[in-house]
């Protein structure tokens, strides 16, 4: 069920979500905080050549770079070798890690920097790459609130092919913001500084890249509001 | 607020990014006009649908081969000869572009100058004359008495005055021989002079440099040295 602001009374309902979003926003920091904490614990041990603790930190965040890594290059093989190179690049500098910014942004921004230079990489040597989604990617939609009936999952099933092939027709940059913010669940703050960009700018590029996917989807099943 | 404005603030809205006052415009505009509240749904439909796209579970090798890999990049950072190898590569690889291009540069230039550095043909066969010493040319000599052991014999009491011709053969080590009186008034005095010859000794005669034997004939003379 959507949750509406366009009701009868928007005042109270502003009210409401400021409340939310308060309490929401407590609960993110203590819980970033004893994170930030546990990683900084982690990062020491592995800068002290703990090899368990590197195990520890790759068994902590190989799930996220995979995927993080898989939204952005639509690739599974891709994906795992930019998964391999992040963790490989976070080993060998972990020593320059200075906690400025949280392990978890740190780990992405090198994620999203070689997936950026694969994409170069490909786009220098002209090679068209052609992706079935439904056979390379195994993305899947949480259909266990929303859907039930055939017809529902037929059409979440379409919509998250039509999502997909959208998001990785948009520009690269605008894609990494839409990714990180709408997929990953980052804050602004947080994706300004795994891309290493003005707040400002991290607005610009999430709104951009969601008026491209809007454009692309109009007319689409997805667009059926 | 009008309706570009309304979609230009849209993401920052569905967002609440918005400061109060204008999340209060937007709403009243959005209140009124369809077409904007149709587009704001349509940016949260599209965000609803991706933050249900589930993460997929990685390969199972991912992450022991991630391990291996960083197992195998200690090892290689242990190694004192890759440290080194690592710190010397890139530098020795400029250095190295630099150097060879230098050399290049450099023979090249000096092959271009070669002509003006070679000597002219005169000047050189004149330079080769004046540092060649000039080989004496080969001549034939006779045979000659070394200084040293003259053919001189004292006599007394003898009053044959008569010279003396003889023929010696002089061999290639000087030594000479007396072959025969030549004009003599009498035999006796050749053992005489074959004596005196044998304690002589001579330079042999050469042929184009080469020592040889010879013949030569000698006058000896009687000289009266008493007063």
């Amino acid at each position: 069920m959507m949750v509406s602001i366009f009701g009868v009374s928007s005042n109270i309902k502003i009210g409401h979500l400021a409340m939310i979003r308060l309490a929401s926003t407590l609960n993110e920091t203590i819980c970033d905080t004893v994170y930030a904490s546990e990683d900084l614990q982690l990062v020491e041990r592995v800068r002290q050549g703990e090899t368990y603790a590197f195990e520890q930190l790759v068994d902590k965040y190989h799930k996220s770079v995979y995927n993080l890594a898989l939204r952005l290059t639509q690739d599974s093989e891709e994906a795992y070798d930019i998964a391999q190179e992040t963790f490989l690049k976070v080993y060998k500098n972990i020593g320059q890690f200075r906690g400025d910014s949280e392990l978890k942004t740190w780990i992405y921004r090198i994620t999203v920097n070689h997936a950026s230079n694969q994409l170069r990489w490909w786009k220098r040597r002209f090679k068209s790459r052609s992706i079935s989604l439904d056979a390379d990617l195994d993305f899947s939609i949480n259909l266990s609130s929303s859907a039930h009936s055939p017809e529902e999952k037929t059409l979440a099933s379409e919509q998250r092919r039509l999502i997909l092939q959208s998001l990785n027709k948009i520009k690269f940059d605008f894609r990494v913001a839409v990714v990180l913010r709408d997929i990953e669940g980052f804050s602004y703050e947080e994706i300004a500084q795994t891309l290493d960009v003005s707040v400002g700018t991290v607005k610009s590029r999430i709104a951009r890249g969601r008026e491209e996917l809007r454009e692309r989807l109009k007319g689409t099943l997805c667009n059926k509001v | 607020m009008n309706c570009t404005q309304v979609r230009k603030n849209a993401s920052l809205y569905v967002d609440h990014q918005l400061p109060a006052p204008l999340l209060q415009q937007m709403t009243d505009h959005a209140l009124t006009c369809a077409e904007c509240s149709k587009y704001i749904e349509q940016i949260r439909h599209n965000i609803r649908l991706l933050a249900n796209i589930e993460a997929v579970a990685p390969p199972a090798k991912l992450k022991s081969d991630i391990i291996a890999k960083a197992s195998s990049k200690k090892r290689e950072l242990s190694s004192l000869i890759y440290n080194f190898a690592l710190y010397t590569k890139p530098k020795l690889t400029g250095y190295s572009v630099g150097a060879v291009v230098t050399c290049l540069l450099f023979f090249t230039v000096l092959y271009q100058l070669k002509p003006t550095f070679r000597l002219s043909k005169d000047f050189e066969d004149k330079l080769i004359a004046a540092i060649t010493v000039p080989e004496e040319p080969l001549r034939d000599t006779l045979p000659r008495v070394e200084l040293a052991n003259p053919i001189v014999e004292l006599t007394f009491g003898n009053n044959n005055r008569e010279d003396i011709f003889v023929i010696t053969e002089v061999s290639m080590q000087g030594e000479a021989k007396l072959i025969e009186l030549v004009d003599s008034p009498n035999n006796a005095q050749f053992e005489n002079v074959a004596a005196a010859l044998k304690r002589a000794s001579f330079k042999p005669a050469t042929k184009a440099g080469k020592p040889i034997n010879s013949r030569i004939l000698l006058l000896i003379q009687t000289i009266d040295v008493r007063g």
